[in-house]
């Protein structure tokens, strides 16, 4: 939580700021229960799926055929062990369907490198910010030693948004 | 900076914002006949992952990039038209419906995007998963943009590559 006074970044759920001194609960208590939830809740709350992952050596042929399989919109490349990149339904639009003579090639070659990547126990407030900003529609998350464990799209989030707010009505 | 705000009803926002209201997303328009792959070159142009199908201006499909992999990983190339690798009729919306519609009918469909029609069926734009989130994270940008300084974690780029 950033404070308003002195705009030090602190650890969130602190009642002032370890910088300044100032008070940090008066905005906390003016945030809505949807505002709180998504600061509080950690990104596995939102569930995500399980990573379809390819080899950076994989052909973008191979890569395409299991985001068919799967029925997914993006892949990520991994290399011994960590991810490299990130390949989307996107890249195929901009980057493959110009030139079809990628389809042979390594999937490296065309994936979007080094994607941003989210960790388990950040905030889905994080997450969001990360997606709004940026425009991302999918976010890896990670593990502390860069493994893909999960990733999360624009849809998940709305998801979660969208059962609070059915929650509502029903209250 | 973060200003107090009072108790915020989302669902309230939502369900008083007629689609007409808001910015809607702008894609190509394509006509069934057109190839495949003219329809990919559109969608390349004006940076969008989908093109509206319409016939004498009324929309008869939508095209999405999930169509093109889809070809790809059947035919590893694209050829043939539009109209046979859209999806027909597709569910739309009104200017008059809220964005509470919107949510509402991408949870139970499962669509990321929906294109909105006038009274004579002529495409107006669609509206998308992305844009309800950018007007949702609007209602809440202390919430959202306070997240801003938070450790960011890239990974490294692979080398020679």
């Amino acid at each position: 939580m950033i404070c308003p006074e002195c705009e030090h970044d602190n650890i969130p759920g602190v009642d002032e700021c370890a910088n300044c001194g100032s008070p940090l609960t008066s905005d906390a208590e003016a945030l809505s229960e949807l505002e709180l939830s998504i600061t509080q809740h950690p990104i596995s709350a939102l569930g995500g799926k399980p990573p379809l992952t390819v080899s950076a050596e994989d052909s973008v042929r191979d890569a395409i055929a299991r985001m068919n399989a799967a029925r997914v919109g993006c892949v990520l490349v991994e290399e011994q062990g960590s991810i490299v990149g990130i390949f989307t339904e996107r890249d195929v639009l901009n980057r493959v369907t110009p030139d079809l003579g990628t389809l042979d090639r390594p999937v490296r070659e065309v994936m979007t490198r080094s994607p941003e990547t989210v960790q388990q126990d950040d905030s889905v407030a994080y997450a969001l910010h990360a997606m709004s900003v940026n425009g991302y529609r999918h976010l890896p998350v990670a593990d502390e030693r860069g493994r893909a464990v999960a990733i999360i799209s624009a849809r998940d989030v709305l998801r979660l948004f969208a059962s609070r707010l059915t929650t509502w009505t029903a209250t | 900076m973060a200003q107090p705000c009072a108790q915020l009803d989302l669902r309230a926002i939502l369900a008083e914002t007629r689609i007409g209201d808001v910015e809607l997303t702008r894609v190509p328009q394509v006509e069934p006949q057109q190839s495949v792959a003219d329809a990919a070159a559109a969608m390349r142009r004006e940076r969008h992952g989908s093109a509206l199908v319409c016939q004498s201006g009324r929309l008869v499909g939508i095209l999405t990039e999930r169509d093109l992999l889809r070809q790809l990983g059947l035919h590893g190339r694209l050829e043939g038209e539009v109209a046979a690798w859209m999806t027909p009729d597709p569910k739309t919306l009104s200017p008059h419906n809220t964005l509470l519609d919107a949510v509402r009918w991408m949870q139970r469909g499962g669509y990321r995007r929906l294109p909105v029609v006038d009274a004579s069926g002529q495409p107006l734009g669609i509206v998308d998963v992305k844009s309800v989130m950018a007007f949702l994270v609007d209602q809440m940008p202390n919430t959202i943009y306070n997240q801003a300084s938070r450790r960011v974690l890239t990974v490294q780029e692979c080398e020679g590559a």
